[in-house]
């Protein structure tokens, strides 16, 4: 069982995605704000982060770089699940790399079948 | 507005429209999908349903927005009572209020004497707009609800109505900037929601085809957005 | 000890202890700084309060014997707020501050300020194309490093013609005629613009831009990989 943090601004899509992960086996924290899932590591470190880029506020962009200033969550996988298409993600390579970006999912395109297998791949123990 | 001006503010809306619909169309079929592995599926249909229903009020008050965009010189306005249109504004929008956690509250202090406006353009507008505030309101609530009044109040030259939140960040500036940059990059609207706020652009489409301009107005220390709406000289509806 | 007001901006921000944060920040008459900010991480919030990225703030700060300085107070003079409600201006805003931060020497000059402060004016407008103002941004960087290519002859010293096409050396940091080129004049001229524009605003004027700008802006990220340290 594996500790998630889930950012994601739709209340009906957040319920979904929780219950699924949580049909999974995982603890999921789910956060609506940016600001809010910042705070939320200090109570409890999660051991994977999905997030939504397109957030009120402050948006996920900047949520991966302050989550990434500190060290102790420097080595915590991303998944970035998510309505911006992956046009963008082509523009920035390199950069989600240095993000500690794992996983790229264009939401109208991933079932929660690819979610659930894709949050697997990224936490089953390295042998 | 020129005719080459028109058809790209068009282009501009049928866009943000499209993006607003693949939100509902993405929570239905996910929802679909879990629904399939759930033992009582029963609250994700009623979720399924009531998101449906809500998308296709959208989609009808776009095209009435077409509709009336088209006939704008010959739109009859009526005497139209605000309390009426806002209670059924709020029971129409009840169900996707409840999905996304959020209350709505009617703030109507005495009576009002009918305004002039199109009925089913304001239903429209309101039902636009409360599409919008319920997404931006459910997504930036802290602790409890959110709370959306749908409102009215005595202004200086006629009576305002319109929708009401806890929103930091609305001000006229921003949407005036919203108004400028329509369709182009993210909105400046982002900062309230994340989705793409078609909802605002439908309802300001539609109450200026009744010659009522969207701002950002204020009520009771709450900002929203609202219009002014003149008032009718015949007597009272009883 | 003594106290100094300046204006800054943050180039990035650095948690220290149990409640403070460091922050690096480029001013025009201090050049780079690094600044303590004491307590201000007991806000519940941490993308709340505190000092603003995409801002140019009014910094007091007191200058002691350390290399990190004390700062006093801050009062917000100009916040990029726009830059935030796009996602791909956001991610370009960060790596702008990131890419001035590597770049920039403790003593640099008043116009590393002014470059980073146009830059963030101009993404904060929305309507000029980011790749755009990337290549103004690196075109400048290059001219204040020293390493202005030619863009008035070709290596063998012909001036540069409408008619050719060109490819680019960069040891001589010149144009080299080649038939089949992948730069012909437009790209020289808006590389010429890049240049010489003293802000990014001005390339909103050029006319089918998205034409030439995917392969000057490599040609102009190629020259900084090169000679800049970033």
């Amino acid at each position: 069982m594996a500790v998630i943090l889930l950012l994601e601004p739709d209340t009906i899509l957040g319920r979904t995605y929780q219950a699924t992960l949580t049909k999974s086996g995982h603890k999921v924290s789910w956060f609506r704000s940016a600001g809010a899932a910042i705070s939320s590591v200090d109570e409890q470190l999660p051991q994977l982060v999905i997030v939504e880029l397109q957030l009120s506020t402050h948006n996920g962009v900047e949520f991966l770089y302050e989550f990434r200033r500190y060290q102790d969550l420097a080595a915590i996988p991303i998944l970035v699940l998510t309505n911006v298409p992956p046009l963008f993600k082509a523009f920035s390579v390199g950069i989600w790399e240095q993000l500690g970006v794992v996983a790229y999912h264009y939401k109208p395109l991933t079932k929660l079948t690819d979610l659930t297998r894709s949050v697997d791949r990224i936490l089953a123990p390295v042998t | 507005m020129t005719n080459r001006r028109q058809h790209f503010a068009d282009e501009r809306l049928l866009q943000l429209l499209a993006e607003q619909i693949k939100l509902p169309l993405l929570q239905i079929a996910r929802q679909a999908e879990l629904a399939r592995t759930t033992e009582n599926p029963l609250e994700l249909l009623n979720t399924i349903e009531d998101t449906a229903d809500s998308s296709l009020k959208l989609l009808d008050s776009y095209l009435l927005s077409l509709r009336l965009a088209r006939a704008h010189a010959s739109i009859q306005l009526e005497p139209v009572s605000v309390a009426a249109v806002l209670n059924e504004t709020a029971a129409g929008l009840s169900h996707l209020a409840k999905q996304y956690d959020c209350k709505l509250e009617l703030h109507l202090s005495g009576r009002y004497e009918p305004i002039m406006a199109h009925r089913a353009g304001l239903e429209a507008a309101l039902n636009s707009l409360g599409y919008v505030f319920i997404e931006a309101q459910s997504a930036a609530a802290r602790d409890g609800r959110a709370v959306i009044k749908l409102a009215a109040h005595r202004g200086k030259t006629g009576i305002v109505a319109g929708m009401f939140a806890n929103m930091d960040g609305l001000s006229a500036d921003m949407f005036k900037r919203a108004r400028h940059l329509f369709g182009q990059a993210h909105q400046p609207l982002t900062q309230l929601t994340a989705g793409s706020g078609a909802g605002v652009f439908v309802a300001d489409s539609l109450l200026a085809s009744m010659s009522a301009r969207l701002r950002v107005a204020h009520h009771q220390k709450l900002s929203g957005l609202a219009a002014t709406f003149a008032t009718s000289s015949q007597l009272n509806l009883i | 000890m003594k106290q100094i007001v300046t204006t800054g901006i943050v180039l990035s921000r650095t948690d220290f202890g149990e409640a403070d944060r460091i922050l690096t920040i480029l001013t025009p008459d201090q050049g780079r700084i690094r600044v303590i900010a004491k307590g201000v991480r007991k806000i519940k919030s941490k993308l709340a309060g505190g000092i603003e990225l995409f801002s140019v703030s009014q910094i007091t700060f007191i200058q002691g014997k350390s290399e990190i300085y004390t700062l006093v107070s801050t009062r917000l003079e100009q916040h990029f707020g726009h830059i935030t409600t796009d996602i791909e201006r956001t991610m370009f805003g960060y790596e702008v501050l990131k890419r001035l931060n590597r770049s920039v020497e403790d003593n640099a000059e008043r116009e590393y300020f002014t470059l980073l402060s146009h830059t963030l004016i101009v993404l904060d407008q929305l309507d000029v194309p980011q790749p755009a103002i990337e290549l103004w941004l690196s075109a400048q960087l290059l001219k204040l490093a020293g390493h202005s290519p030619n863009l008035t002859t070709d290596n063998s010293g012909q001036k540069l013609s409408q008619e050719q096409t060109y490819g680019f050396d960069l040891d001589t940091m010149a144009f080299v005629v080649k038939p089949e080129g992948s730069y012909d004049a437009n790209h020289i001229k808006l590389i010429r613009l890049a240049f010489g524009l003293e802000s990014p605003l001005g390339l909103r004027q050029v006319k089918d831009i998205s034409k030439v700008l995917p392969a000057s802006l490599q040609l102009i990220k190629l020259m900084n990989s090169q000679f800049i340290h970033s």
